[in-house]
């Protein structure tokens, strides 16, 4: 139990290490991950395995594992169709550019 | 409004706690190891595998409304003869063809977008997550709704039909930019087009303002999805995990953690995949998804230049006037 207990508290660590999504969507997988890994009728009924391989499959998801495992270069990130797509997306979502009347209507007019 | 409200989320980011589980700090035993050179890069196992080592018991989830399946079954791309596998055109119709094309100069890298990215790339997208009660379900549907326990129903389709459009639609944009649009507008407005036709043919539905309620509603959360999707793209795999959470397998609070680990290492590996072929491939419509229990590897340098030379091979012969293209065979 303690073994399990050790490992409740790490994964809510990782959990607490993740930041506030930058939107407002209808569920937010931090919150509903904590509130389901601080249940004591969870962590009893749950195997210490399964548990194990739950803080270990968070755990690779928060230490980007797969995004260097899989590393895409400038070709997709920085498309040559558009390159500051995703620039822009990120700008306008952590709110660093605001998107102004003239730039909305070019994006409809010309596509980007 | 909400630029507002996202820069006031944005400020709390406790980023600096974030690098504690980041830390590329190199400790001092492992910082000259001269043993470093000869460690094998570390194998990760196929999608379903990852997530057939879990064992956690599933909780079905609590769908508000059950499922409406499937009465009757509607061809797989349509009805018309181009589109059987099977069909060649007779030489009298090719030759003519190839005839108009010369003499209109017809840019033909447009004209491809239609059976391509309409056609191809759409049957590529509706496979994946298609079934049918009573009849087998592909790989991977399998992995869909066997391994990960999706539920089974219209909207769970669209889902997986959706995330292998943004998939493709992100290799798109790397198109030059009229062609990529084109692309991408070919291959959503048969997405809808098809949607359309098999809630009227194979869900019954007879009423076409119901139907168009629920377009109007699928269409609203494709570009919800496209937009978290790419927001995890551009930031990290947790947010880009977060984003498959909320739309693949519908917030579900008990969800197996390594059930979306397997399915994010599925989309990475497609996306690498997608990254490493020539966008003259991927215009022609060479690509094909990878199954979910297909591992896949990083390239090496000599590698990639192997399949760009390939590449060149089996296009260099392609002289017909329908075969002509300026996409790219370098990158």
């Amino acid at each position: 139990m303690s073994t399990k207990k050790e490992l409740a508290t790490q994964i809510r660590s990782l959990l607490n290490t993740l930041p506030k999504e930058r939107l407002n969507y209808y569920s937010s997988f931090k919150d509903v991950q904590l509130e389901r890994f601080e249940n004591e009728k969870f962590l009893q009924d749950i195997g210490e395995r399964d548990l194990k391989l739950q803080y270990d499959a968070l755990r690779d998801l928060v230490n980007d594992k797969y995004r260097n495992y899989y590393k895409l270069d400038d070709k997709l990130l920085k498309p040559k169709g558009n390159p500051d797509y995703y620039s822009r997306l990120l700008g306008n979502i952590k709110g660093e550019r605001k998107e102004t009347l003239f730039d909305a209507a070019r994006t409809v007019i010309f596509g980007k | 409004m909400l630029n507002i409200s996202t820069r006031q989320v944005s400020r709390g980011i406790p980023r600096l706690s974030r690098r504690l589980v980041t830390s590329k700090v190199v400790t001092f035993e492992t910082k000259n190891s001269i043993l470093e050179k000869y460690k094998k890069p570390e194998e990760i196992e196929s999608p379903s595998q990852l997530a057939e080592d879990s064992s956690l018991p599933i909780i079905e989830q609590n769908l508000k409304t059950k499922p409406r399946l499937p009465t009757s079954k509607s061809p797989f791309l349509s009805d018309h003869s181009i589109e059987n596998p099977d069909y060649e055109m007779s030489a009298w119709k090719q030759a003519i063809g190839q005839q108009f094309i010369k003499l209109f100069q017809i840019d033909m890298d447009k004209s491809r977008a239609g059976p391509v990215a309409g056609s191809i790339y759409f049957g590529e997208c509706k496979r994946q997550g298609l079934y049918y009660p009573d009849e087998p379900l592909s790989d991977t549907a399998k992995f869909f709704y066997e391994t990960l326990h999706l539920p089974q129903s219209f909207s769970q389709q669209f889902q997986i039909s959706v995330l292998h459009y943004w998939m493709l639609s992100v290799r798109m944009r790397a198109l030059p930019f009229k062609y990529g649009k084109n692309y991408q507008q070919k291959l959503v407005d048969r997405l809808f087009k098809d949607m359309e036709l098999r809630m009227a043919q194979e869900l019954n539905i007879s009423s076409n303002r119901i139907i168009e309620g629920y377009l109007k509603e699928y269409h609203t959360q494709l570009l919800g999805s496209v937009l978290s999707y790419d927001e995890g793209l551009a930031s990290d795999d947790i947010t880009l995990a977060s984003a498959l959470w909320r739309n693949l397998f519908n917030g579900n609070p008990n969800v197996d953690i390594r059930h979306i680990e397997a399915l994010l290492v599925y989309v990475r590996s497609q996306l690498y995949v997608l990254s490493k072929m020539t966008d003259r491939e991927f215009g022609f419509g060479k690509f094909k998804f990878v199954p979910p229990n297909k591992n896949v590897k990083p390239l090496t340098k000599s590698q990639e230049q192997e399949l760009i030379e390939k590449a060149k091979k089996e296009f260099q012969d392609n002289d017909l006037p329908s075969q002509r293209s300026v996409l790219s065979l370098d990158e």
